[in-house]
């Protein structure tokens, strides 16, 4: 029967109640601290860090589409069907229509031959159109459209045909009024050889000028751009012929810069993922420690007839409590980190960032939800299953033996983890199983390394012979201590490495002296007068290629017309336009720069045979192989040369690239024009117009522009590299407080012992700090090993870089390791060394 | 007088290096309502593992315990703690209070735990009683040691229990507040009219008890009465 005083409350107002009481204290006297700051950072890391990159990448992928002028591209060789353009409009997507000839232009009695694009009115989709008044000089982007019956031409154009604007340029039978100087455009051709003279009209005005003619070479393009391109193309790509059609996006763009995004998203990937994981064991370390200090508390509730449920509760309620402040609190403060970065890079952040989907928000959530409750559960199973026994026998602990538990729960929760954050199964499997396989490894190498500092410590100082004898009677709590520290200095370190490799990377890549222009089409009599004339002004001009036009007329004797016809189609890579009806030949002594032999061998300078190394794209689609007799007729000769290497080139190179090189004695006696790459400062410029007027025959291309697309996107991404790094930073620095938290109840323990039998101060201070050093330096030593091993399957499997030995990270690691970790533990000790042998002695009790 | 708490045959062992080791053997005694037992013995002897098995702390290897008419020797963890929340009180020798909650939410847990209400009029009434009403917003360890066991005392009494076990409840404190402790245990006792089972090796408290159980070796025995009234009442030991 219950007592008449018993009250209808329920039960769980009651206990809720005693849990909000609970929390409350906890929250107050800090004991939760170290939880709830590693749930924050987790949420907010993975809130900010997802959202600054979904947006910025956003941003980045517009940038990255103005090199397209569109987010996809359809270049056919044959007229777009109008029904193409419906369906695609019908999908949401913004469409454009070009058509790209070459045609020749007259106007005041010269005429030039031109790349003409014939646009409609919605074209750039992606990226501006910049117009200037003078020639040669930087323009300003336009919200304008070539209108019809209106010409664009850019400086080269206005430069040979000498027109003013308003004056009336031919395109094949129409004539058409020059209103514009055309600065740049988006969508800019890249390559040296074909990038001639730019010229846009109207696509109306097309069928005027009359120059489509049955076998003239045109090429038809469909511009896409919108927010679901999937669909239509889903829809499109079965119906594409790979001899007419070719489909672009800016995914399967290999430009230097979609590289560099790639990279950086792989990057992000990869350290965000690092930090939640990072972020994650500081909770299950906090969530381990939080149980173990309630240990008392459920044998008491225990004791005084709590149930099985009002304690479940209490301490679920409790989590939960915390969880859902902890994401409040994280999802805020990301927010406003996001905010804060995306702020303080204002000015090299495209305008207009886009707002990031519902992704961020869930992930965040789910981080925080998945780490509390998946880390928590093994030691709250462990902390309901404490006995009431407890009250009496102090020692008692849960279940035992069942630590399996733990690690599997643990492994499932990193594994859910990383497999939502990458959506990647197979990433995540490997990352998870190759974690598990460095922790045994650290784990073994751990003990021996505690056991081993035992043994040469045996007859040391005092102070030093206390730190590794502490060391030593914790070795089981300290080999697990040492495997976090390990892991914490190890993923800093990897991130730390790969930021500063990918940085470095980049820049070389395009140092600040990277030439920003091309002269081509110098005449053999020309070359030394053009170098002398632009050295004269300051211009630098160091390297020049001869190039002599030829073809590939045969192939071990069969004569290979029909491939020739072939080369009309682009290479499937997206290597540039090289080989035409024409190839640009070139020859040289020595390998260029950026070019890498696959196979077959670089000859001797002086080499007399007739050799040529040919682009191993281009060897691969023309099924061409080693030692296969190439012939070719260049300017009426015909002659071979055997294939003696096969290259790989980096078309996106700012440097003149080519499919066939020759050894020098091939191309001696043959009439040959001249290409010259050189830098030109901003002030320079001006100039640029007096010298070629020297030079008619020479076709200067600008590629300054798209050098400082490059530098910027790099620089929006090497900042959002460096914000990451800072967040991996404070989740290690958070696991190491943790872990070092974790093991204070027992050091109190040992403190009071030895406190109590004189110890002085300043022994006990010594020796937790010379623990700590010592724990933090073997920590360092492992993490550098890990670390190289982590870097080089990094570097070399996933983003394809050269691996690199970091000898100087090796020192980083030991002293950041016994810095970080004996100032951390110092000072969490701090106060158990200082406080009274009374005063601990009542805190154990 | 009737009994609250029957003992029968009772043993316990556990395993200690792969061998059985018996803790307590065969031991049989009843006590009755209101009655003061004290447990006397040298450490190691077993009468904390006879006091959390009288307690329904820990189940016997064999043999019957009857509390408060219930056969603790037949019930789960669950229905135990129940058992315990209706009808027993603690004292321990480590104060175990909870520190995270203040000297009166100590007290009032019990009364929590039991869905009582006045929980906090009530708990406050008891810090009275011991002497603490301006301490009850400290926390533990703004308490002295003597301080923090007379918040157990009063904690042990909160509930009203029919039977207040106490393990060496003065071991930890100074002879001046072990006094103090004692005296007041005694006096809510009294006042309460409650069982009184208490765990100590110290023979002076142990006298203020109405019976003295001695274990020697996990082997009970019963000391020769010291109080008159204790051969009146009908508290029985069966030596095994």
């Amino acid at each position: 029967m219950l007592p008449e005083n018993y009250v209808t409350d329920k039960q769980w107002i009651v206990s809720l109640r005693l849990a909000a009481r609970l929390l409350k204290q906890e929250l107050k006297r800090g004991e939760l601290s170290i939880m709830l700051a590693a749930l924050v950072l987790a949420v907010s890391s993975v809130f900010s860090l997802s959202m600054f990159s979904e947006r910025l990448q956003a941003a980045l992928q517009n940038q990255s589409a103005e090199f397209l002028a569109a987010d996809s591209v359809l270049t056919s060789s044959r007229e777009v069907p109008e029904s193409w353009f419906i369906q695609a409009q019908s999908n949401g997507l913004k469409t454009s229509a070009q058509i790209r000839f070459s045609s020749m232009l007259f106007a005041n009695n010269q005429m030039h031959l031109t790349s003409v694009r014939a646009v409609d009115q919605f074209y750039p989709l992606r990226g501006q159109i910049e117009l200037t008044d003078t020639a040669w000089t930087g323009g300003q982007p336009t919200a304008l459209s070539v209108k019809p019956g209106e010409i664009w031409l850019d400086s080269k154009l206005v430069s040979q045909l000498g027109v003013d604007f308003g004056d009336m340029v031919e395109v094949g039978l129409k004539q058409l009024k020059f209103t514009q100087l055309i600065a740049s455009v988006p969508d800019a051709d890249l390559n040296v050889f074909n990038a001639g003279a730019l010229a846009l009209m109207h696509i109306q005005d097309v069928a005027a000028t009359q120059v489509i003619q049955p076998g003239s070479r045109i090429a038809y393009l469909l511009s896409v751009a919108g927010q679901e391109i999937e669909p239509f193309e889903s829809w499109l790509l079965p119906q594409l012929n790979k001899d007419v059609h070719r489909w672009r996006t800016i995914n399967d763009d290999e430009s230097r810069v979609m590289k560099a995004v790639k990279r950086a998203e792989q990057y992000f990937l990869l350290a965000s993922l690092l930090g939640v994981v990072l972020a994650a064991t500081a909770i299950a370390v906090a969530a381990a420690r939080y149980c173990e200090r309630h240990f008392d508390l459920v044998a008491i509730f225990k004791t005084l007839g709590g149930s099985s449920q009002q304690i479940h509760f209490i301490f679920s309620i409790q989590l939960i409590l915390l969880a859902g402040f902890g994401i409040v609190v994280g999802l805020v403060l990301g927010y406003c980190a996001q905010l804060g970065i995306l702020a303080a890079l204002k000015e090299h952040l495209p305008n207009n960032v886009p707002q990031a989907g519902l992704r961020p928000w869930w992930l965040a959530v789910f981080t925080g939800v998945v780490s509390l409750a998946l880390f928590s559960v093994y030691p709250l199973l462990k902390l309901f299953s404490i006995p009431p026994l407890r009250v009496l026998r102090r020692q008692m602990e849960g279940f035992s033996q069942k630590d399996w538990i733990n690690w599997l729960i643990s492994a499932i929760a990193v594994f859910c983890l990383m497999w939502v954050y990458s959506e990647n199964f197979q990433l995540s499997l490997a990352l998870l199983l190759s974690a598990g396989g460095i922790t045994l490894f650290l784990l073994l190498i751990a003990r021996s390394a505690i056991w081993g500092s035992r043994q040469a410590g045996a007859n040391a100082g005092s102070a030093f012979k206390l730190a590794l004898a502490g060391l030593y009677r914790r070795a089981q709590a300290n080999s697990v201590q040492l495997i976090s520290f390990t892991v914490a200095i190890q993923l800093l370190l990897v991130v730390l490495v790969l930021r500063n490799d990918l940085l470095a990377e980049w820049q070389n890549q395009l140092p600040e002296d990277t030439p920003n222009y091309f002269a081509v089409n110098i005449n053999q009599q020309d070359l030394d007068k053009f170098k002398n004339a632009f050295n004269e002004k300051g211009i630098l001009i160091e390297k020049t290629y001869p190039v002599t036009r030829g073809r590939l007329i045969a192939v071990n004797d069969v004569m290979v017309r029909d491939r020739v016809s072939k080369e009309d189609e682009k290479p499937a890579d997206d290597a540039p336009r090289a080989i035409g009806r024409e190839l640009n030949l070139t020859a040289g002594a020595e390998l260029p720069e950026e070019n890498e032999i696959e196979q077959g061998n670089w000859w001797q300078p002086d080499a007399k045979d007739y050799q040529v190394s040919i682009e191993s794209g281009l060897a691969e689609r023309m099924n061409l192989q080693l030692h296969d007799v190439l012939r070719f007729n260049a300017g009426g000769i015909d002659f071979t040369a055997t294939i003696t290497s096969i290259r790989k080139v980096k078309w996106e190179s700012m440097k003149p690239n080519f499919f066939m090189i020759f050894n020098p004695v091939v191309l001696e006696n043959h009439a040959a024009t001249h290409i010259a790459s050189f830098y030109v400062e901003n002030t320079a410029k001006p100039e640029l117009a007096k010298l070629l007027a020297q030079f008619p025959s020479v076709t200067l291309i600008d590629v300054d522009a798209i050098i400082n697309q490059i530098r910027e996107i790099i620089n929006q991404v090497s900042l959002a590299v460096e914000f990451i790094l800072i967040l991996v930073v404070a989740a290690g620095v958070l696991v190491l407080i943790a872990q070092v938290q974790a093991s204070m109840a027992e050091r109190k323990q040992e403190l009071v012992i030895l406190r109590t039998l004189g110890s002085p101060s300043s022994l006990l201070r010594n020796s937790v700090t010379l623990e700590f050093v010592i724990l933090g330096a073997i920590a360092g030593i492992l993490a550098a090993i890990a670390n190289e091993i982590a870097l080089y399957v990094l570097q070399t499997e996933v983003f394809k870089m050269d691996a690199s030995f970091h000898p100087e990270y090796w020192l980083v690691g030991i002293f950041t390791g016994a810095c970080v970790v004996g100032t951390l533990g110092t000072i969490s000790c701090w106060h158990l060394t200082r406080i009274n042998t009374q005063r601990l002695l009542r805190s154990l009790a | 007088m009737s009994t609250l708490l029957q003992v029968k045959e009772v043993t316990k062992t556990v395993r200690s290096n792969g061998e059985d080791l018996k803790i307590l053997k065969e031991c049989n005694f009843a006590i009755s309502k209101s009655e003061s037992v004290a447990i006397i013995g040298r450490s190691g002897s077993g009468k904390s593992t006879l006091l959390s098995l009288l307690a329904g702390l820990d189940t016997a290897t064999s043999g019957e315990i009857w509390l408060a008419g219930q056969p603790l020797h037949q019930l789960n963890e669950e229905k135990r703690a129940f058992l315990r929340k209706k009808h027993v009180g603690f004292v321990f020798q480590s104060f175990m209070l909870v520190q995270s909650l203040t000297a009166l939410e100590n007290v009032m847990l019990p009364l929590e735990l039991s869905l009582r209400k006045n929980a906090k009029q009530q708990a406050l009434e008891l810090l009275e009683k011991v002497g603490l009403s301006d301490r009850g917003h400290h926390f533990p360890n703004q308490l002295s040691g003597g301080e923090q066991q007379r918040v157990a005392v009063a904690r042990a009494f909160a509930s009203k229990p029919d039977i207040l076990f106490a393990d060496e409840p003065t071991g930890n404190l100074d002879a001046e507040n072990g006094q103090k402790v004692e005296a007041l245990l005694f006096e809510l006792n009294a006042q309460a009219g409650t069982t009184l089972v208490l765990v100590t090796h110290d023979r002076n408290l142990a006298k203020r008890c109405q019976r003295q159980l001695v274990m020697h070796a996990g082997e009970l025995s019963e000391e020769t009465a010291i109080r008159e009234e204790s051969t009146q009442n009908n508290g029985r030991v069966h030596v095994a």
